[in-house]
């Protein structure tokens, strides 16, 4: 299932609350906005919650007071509604209903119930019961005999994947082999992963992964040969070290991870778990905060379209957040979440709610990024067509005659 | 010496613009510095400089004739430029695009073209410089159509008879504005003699070269009026 609908609150409460409704998610999705708009908490919000589902991270006294309104929707139209509170600690409250009718219901007060499946029927009956208030009733009551229903949102949260493109994406973390066999705990959902990733890739599908990746860093413009896993020569590494090494045309021997460069090996890195996630299917929504950071705008502009194209082969969602003007030029503006910053919230706008203003820019001549430099969804765009032009002077075609 | 910048869409407008301006100006009396923008992410802004053409000294008339990649970025470039224009006291800045193309999945058609007006001035700043926006209609392949003797230039068997008959339409009267895609039309012409038009710069160039530029700065005004702010804007700085 997939993510429709997203609404969040943090700091519930506090002079400090910070809030985004309405998040709405399609297939593709490139959330936009000025620095400090509140584009990577609009990611993280959504790891965060996908790791409590699936005990990722556990809820501590650190945690602030956050609450989570999700709606979700499957290949079959069954819509799902998850809704989460927290506080520090402690769930406060906590809401699970399908096609509009609740199955699991933790008020904030009083006695939490759950729909349970008797032995043998489809019928339900509720069945109170009293947890932990440091535990998800979602993850704890889960049984897939008497509360299947569950098991989609838990899947979910599972296969949700979040990389923050503009950190080292795995370049400084390396691997050691032994003989025969590579000994790697695939840290699933680590964005660092890159080696393990790799190589479970490599072992499922030892052409398909491979040649897969040298197909995609050739059209990003390197000339990939081959790409493997060998023996790192870095100076002082321990014995039988591993590195991922890509050999280009022209240069006499592999490079190194570590001697990539960022913005290479960033791509690369990201290549690897979404060729992963094409060929496994065992990814539900890729996240990508700052894509393209480090890359030059060709480069940022294929990888945008490369990832595109894994995420329709491995039927996942992808959402990308950046401000990068290139980036917001080469992505058409259906595709935009906009973020705006008011307050002690993040306004979003798209298609759905802006339409006029997002159909009417197409005829400014201008480019994406001018929408949101530009602040166009605050123009007047309500304006007679034929009179009231805001051009007096350029606003007449040039009439000819024979 | 005077200064003048020109934005267009792509190669093709920048040729033709380029030619326009040496045979107004005569190329003793001009310098033409050519130069591609492109990005404008957080890499930057690659300007990436093309050639010289004209005057190599002693000119007064300068031109900086930029090929802006994309007919969406021409009003976005003058609008990031503008200012360093004018700290580097141009006079008249010039933005040069046509209406087909695709935007947001749609592609533009004519009926587009009172909303494009509509927005012409919009985010780009206006004082001192007041930039004249040129619209090519549809494209600027409509403005060779029109001077339709280069036709025979191309190719000798290619008439004004021949070119009508081919395109069931006259170009030498014909609403050359109106039709929906005049580089079809010219490549529909050249290819019945062995021949073809291309976007490609080879193929443009020799169209844009085929051209009788007197035709194009005193006889077009009623077939292609569109073209006559950027020769008036070109007018007004040779002035």
């Amino acid at each position: 299932m997939k993510l429709k609908l997203l609404s969040f609150i943090d700091y519930v409460g506090l002079p400090y609350e910070w809030k985004f409704n309405g998040l709405l998610l399609q297939d593709r999705n490139l959330v936009v906005g000025k620095n400090a708009s509140g584009k990577s908490r609009i990611l993280s919000s959504i790891n965060d919650l996908a790791s409590l589902l699936t005990k990722r991270v556990q809820l501590s006294a650190s945690a602030g007071a956050m609450s989570w309104e999700a709606d979700f929707a499957d290949e079959k139209g069954i819509t799902y509604k998850y809704e989460l509170k927290i506080n520090q600690s402690a769930v406060l409250s906590e809401k699970f209903s399908r096609d509009g009718l609740t199955l699991l219901n933790r008020p904030a007060d009083g006695v939490a119930t759950i729909q349970t499946k008797q032995p043998g029927t489809d019928a339900t009956q509720p069945m109170d019961f009293k947890i932990p208030n440091h535990e998800l009733a979602a993850v704890n009551k889960m049984d897939l005999i008497q509360t299947p229903f569950l098991e989609p949102l838990l899947k979910w949260g599972d296969e949700v994947f979040y990389y923050r493109f503009g950190t080292t994406m795995g370049q400084d973390r390396y691997g050691m082999a032994t003989p025969g066999q590579v000994n790697f705990d695939p840290l699933k959902h680590d964005e660092n992963s890159v080696m393990p990733k790799w190589i479970l890739g490599h072992q499922k599908y030892p052409d398909a992964f491979p040649n897969a990746l040298k197909d995609d860093m050739r059209r990003l413009g390197y000339e990939v040969e081959r790409v493997n896993l060998e023996k790192t020569t870095l100076l002082n590494a321990p014995e039988g070290m591993m590195t991922l090494t890509v050999k280009e045309k022209g240069l006499a021997r592999p490079t190194e991870q570590h001697f990539m460069s960022q913005g290479m090996f960033r791509a690369y890195s990201i290549l690897v778990h979404a060729n992963y996630f094409a060929l496994v299917r065992e990814c539900g929504c890729l996240l990508i905060d700052d894509i393209g950071e480090g890359l030059d705008f060709e480069r940022s502009c294929i990888l945008i379209d490369l990832l595109s194209e894994k995420a329709r082969a491995g039927k996942f969602q992808l959402v990308m957040s950046t401000n990068d003007r290139f980036i917001m030029n080469h992505v058409p503006l259906k595709d935009w979440t906009i973020v705006k910053r008011e307050s002690g919230q993040s306004r979003i706008y798209n298609y759905e709610n802006s339409k006029k203003h997002f159909d009417e820019f197409k005829f400014t001549g201008l480019n994406n990024f001018d929408f949101l430099a530009m602040d166009f969804l605050n123009e007047d765009i309500d304006l007679d067509d034929t009179e009231g032009s805001p051009n007096e002077e350029n606003g007449n075609l040039c009439r000819g005659g024979n | 010496m005077k200064k003048m910048a020109i934005f267009v869409e792509g190669g093709t407008e920048l040729a033709f613009t380029e030619k326009l301006l040496l045979e107004i100006a005569g190329a003793k009396n001009i310098q033409v510095h050519k130069e591609k923008d492109r990005g404008g992410g957080k890499v930057g802004r690659y300007i990436t400089f093309i050639g010289k053409v004209g005057a190599q000294q002693d000119h007064h008339h300068y031109v900086l004739l930029v090929d802006c990649g994309g007919d969406d970025r021409v009003r976005s470039v003058i609008k990031d430029r503008y200012k360093s224009l004018c700290d580097e006291r141009y006079r008249v800045i010039v933005g040069l695009r046509d209406i087909r193309g695709e935007r947001e999945g749609r592609r533009m058609t004519y009926a587009d073209i009172p909303n494009m007006l509509k927005w012409m001035d919009y985010g780009v700043p206006m004082q001192p410089i007041r930039p004249t926006m040129v619209l090519a209609v549809m494209e600027i392949e409509a403005w060779f159509l029109a001077e339709h003797s280069h036709f025979s230039r191309v190719d000798s068997r290619l008439t004004l008879p021949q070119v009508t008959q081919i395109l069931g339409f006259d170009p030498s009267t014909g609403a050359v504005e109106e039709r929906p895609e005049p580089s079809n039309d010219l490549d529909t012409v050249y290819r019945t003699v062995g021949k073809a038009y291309e976007k490609v710069p080879a193929s443009t160039q020799a169209t844009i070269d085929a051209l009788d530029y007197n035709v194009v700065y005193l006889g077009l005004k009623s077939r292609t009026p569109n073209i006559f702010p950027l020769i008036d804007a070109i007018n007004e700085f040779l002035n």
